[in-house]
């Protein structure tokens, strides 16, 4: 074509570029997306990313408040807080309590809200009432759980008095004094919490099935056990998944439990690895040893849930 | 099958309440051995539920079924061996295609070597042979169809039941698949109950149709039968494509012959019908003409039937006929022509109707008179 065209259309075109360009750069998605995500992308980078970067910086120092110098002016230690790590038992023993909260709490807290959760599927009178009650301990402080358990469990306090009403007067059991009983009183205190959320994801995974795989097994004569088993179970898997992993990191990270109710006693033997980090940073002022702790935390955390959930984005 | 008339399935008095709305008020039926039953009717005339109650996935709020004359009403579905095919297949679609179809097996604890015999047979009589290793949410939605039958098959029931098996197939394979199902229902001989919104494939498939409408049957029958002779107004209006007209008539005598009336239209009676007429209690009929059966009048009238004038108002070209729209006074008539009559819209028409295709049906009860 040759350019010789109406001279006014050139010059209509020419003004319209320039807003015709603005909107088609507003209309095309992956600016809009961009324009939206942008507050939660810096809140992210100032809640998250910065300090983490501080962290791992902090972990590479040789640094502790009581040296007299600002963080940022102390020596490089490079990996030698790592090093130290590996040499640490108390490290290892409140990394290995932590995984025995995970396995005791999250265990039982998945085998009891799956079973409430199923007995929620069918109606029965009151259930809604029910369901907010069982939701409640979930809507509760850390900090009130565990003071709440804490005075529970006192030498004279109501479990004894209750034990000792049951089988005389000798039946009082010092239930902080026993590593043993001191962790399984705040392994029941988070289970007493924590259940209800297990409860909720799964009796919503559960409704969200759909039911006709589960007519069909009637159809071919499955009973309800078998259904339960090789029809209601695989399907429910990616939620079990989900549920699980976030039960399971935070489960990992316990502290203010432990915080209020033995404070990691006696002795060291509920010390969980939060409440030594804590320690080891804030209590003995060991802030560059503490920070590598968190990191390589963090590592093996992040390492261990891509592992878990690979499954699910596998379909 | 051997004995036509013996019943495999009965139904007696079948109702079903949901929330206090009927959803089936009162059915009766006999479904025969070996015979391919559609239950044809608009979506929530209770069709499907009457399927699953059959099959024991709901339970009837009175009435019976009874199967080769046990009755069943209240066993659980586990017990009825009456094989169910859902609308979405409903497979297993976290296992194999041979654990969906081993399944059936497996919870009855039949011997392993017998199982995997089973479903090879099974497998290779719905060409499934090669998938049998795929998972099954990764099939397509033919295969999907042919695993969810053979599934069902593998337990060898003594009835299919099938919920609109066709109705996510995109409309080229909708009509393979009829075939398919059709030639699969000769292959096994098995009495198959078969529920559809879609007339044109419950009149390929079915050896018999059951109507229903609002919870009730409407007419049993074979399907030429009810589209020939459909029992009422709801049957009349509901199988054919396009639908009956019907128009809204006088019956009159004038001498010896009766007459219908209305503006625009006189129609003579043979005197058989006339007689018949006669003996109603009312004159006020509806008139209903097939579409097919409507034919240009040529020169002259015939002797019993009438002719009408009406303006073509819309003509829809199709292959090899043509749907044209006429208005008479303020209806609409449709009317089926070969495509090689040329009509243009605003062309006057003069249309004959023969006395002896008419249908006719009482105007206060919808009953077919004729």
């Amino acid at each position: 074509m040759a350019s010789s065209g109406h001279p006014l259309a050139d010059t209509s075109e020419g003004r319209a570029s320039f807003l015709s360009r603005l909107r088609r750069a507003v209309d095309e998605e992956r600016f809009f997306g961009t324009l939206l995500i942008t507050p939660m992308q810096l809140l992210l980078w100032f809640l998250l990313i910065i300090p983490t970067i501080i962290v791992i910086y902090l972990s590479l120092v040789a640094w502790e408040p009581r040296m007299g110098v600002d963080w940022w002016q102390a020596p490089f230690a490079f990996l030698r807080n790592y090093a130290q790590i590996f040499q640490d038992g108390r490290f290892w023993a409140a990394i290995g309590r932590s995984l025995g909260v995970v396995v005791a709490a999250g265990g039982l807290e998945f085998a009891v809200g799956l079973g409430l959760a199923l007995l929620f599927m069918r109606d029965f009178p009151g259930k809604r009432i029910v369901t907010s009650v069982i939701l409640y301990p979930m809507m509760l402080p850390w900090v009130v759980v565990g003071l709440a358990f804490y005075l529970l469990f006192l030498d004279r306090g109501p479990v004894n008095f209750v034990l000792t009403q049951w089988f005389g007067s000798g039946a009082t059991v010092e239930w902080f004094k026993n590593p043993l009983l001191a962790m399984g009183t705040i392994v029941l205190a988070d289970i007493w919490q924590w259940t209800p959320f297990l409860f909720l994801i799964l009796y919503s995974g559960l409704g969200a099935l759909p039911k006709d795989p589960v007519e069909a097994a009637m159809n071919l004569g499955a009973n309800r056990w078998q259904i339960f088993r090789h029809v209601t179970l695989p399907m429910l898997k990616p939620v079990i998944l989900i549920a699980l992993v976030i039960r399971a990191l935070e489960a990992f990270k316990i502290f203010d439990l432990v915080f209020v109710m033995t404070g990691g006693g006696p002795g060291t033997s509920t010390e969980t690895i939060s409440l030594y980090i804590y320690r080891v940073g804030f209590v003995f002022g060991q802030l560059s040893y503490a920070a590598a702790m968190a990191v390589l935390i963090l590592v093996m955390i992040t390492l261990v849930t891509r592992f878990a959930i690979q499954p699910i984005e596998e379909g | 099958m051997a004995n036509p008339e013996a019943s495999i399935i009965r139904l007696e008095g079948l109702r079903k309440e949901f929330d206090g709305v009927l959803a089936v008020q009162g059915l009766d039926l006999r479904v025969r051995e070996g015979e391919f039953l559609c239950f044809l009717g608009p979506s929530g005339c209770g069709k499907t539920t009457t399927l699953r109650m059959i099959a024991g996935l709901e339970t009837p709020t009175a009435g019976e079924i009874y199967l080769r004359e046990k009755k069943i009403t209240r066993l659980p579905p586990q017990e009825r061996n009456v094989g169910f095919m859902f609308q979405n297949y409903a497979l297993f679609w976290h296992m194999s295609v041979f654990d969906n179809l081993a399944f059936g097996l497996r919870v009855r604890r039949t011997a392993p070597g017998q199982i995997d015999r089973r479903v090879r047979e099974v497998a290779d009589m719905l060409e499934l042979a090669q998938v049998l290793d795929v998972r099954a949410a990764k099939l397509d939605l033919s295969a999907m169809q042919r695993v969810a039958m053979a599934r069902t098959l593998a337990v060898d029931p003594d009835v299919l039941l099938l919920d609109e098996p066709l109705n996510n197939f995109r409309p080229g394979l909708r009509e393979r698949m009829r075939g398919e199902l059709k030639r699969w229902q000769h292959q096994l001989g098995r009495t198959m109950v078969y529920v559809t919104h879609d007339q044109e494939e419950a009149m390929t498939l079915g050896d018999r149709i059951l109507v229903m409408n609002e919870g009730r049957s409407e007419q049993l029958g074979a399907p030429r039968y009810i589209y020939e002779h459909p029992a009422n107004l709801f049957v009349a209006g509901f199988i054919g494509r396009p639908a009956m007209n019907f128009l809204e008539v006088e019956f009159k005598r004038e001498g010896e012959a009766g007459l219908l009336q209305r503006d625009g239209l006189r129609l003579r009676l043979p005197r058989d019908l006339t007689a018949a007429l006669e003996s109603l209690p009312s004159s006020r009929l509806v008139l209903g003409l097939r579409p097919q059966h409507l034919r240009i009048a040529e020169n002259g009238t015939a002797r019993e039937g009438g002719v009408f004038r009406a303006v073509v108002d819309l003509v829809l070209p199709l292959a090899r006929k043509q749907v044209v729209d006429l208005k008479l006074g303020d209806e609409l008539i449709k009317m089926v022509l070969p495509a090689d009559r040329p009509l243009l819209v605003d062309d006057a028409v003069s249309v004959a109707i023969d006395a002896d295709r008419i249908h006719l049906f009482d105007r206060d009860t919808g009953r077919a008179i004729r």
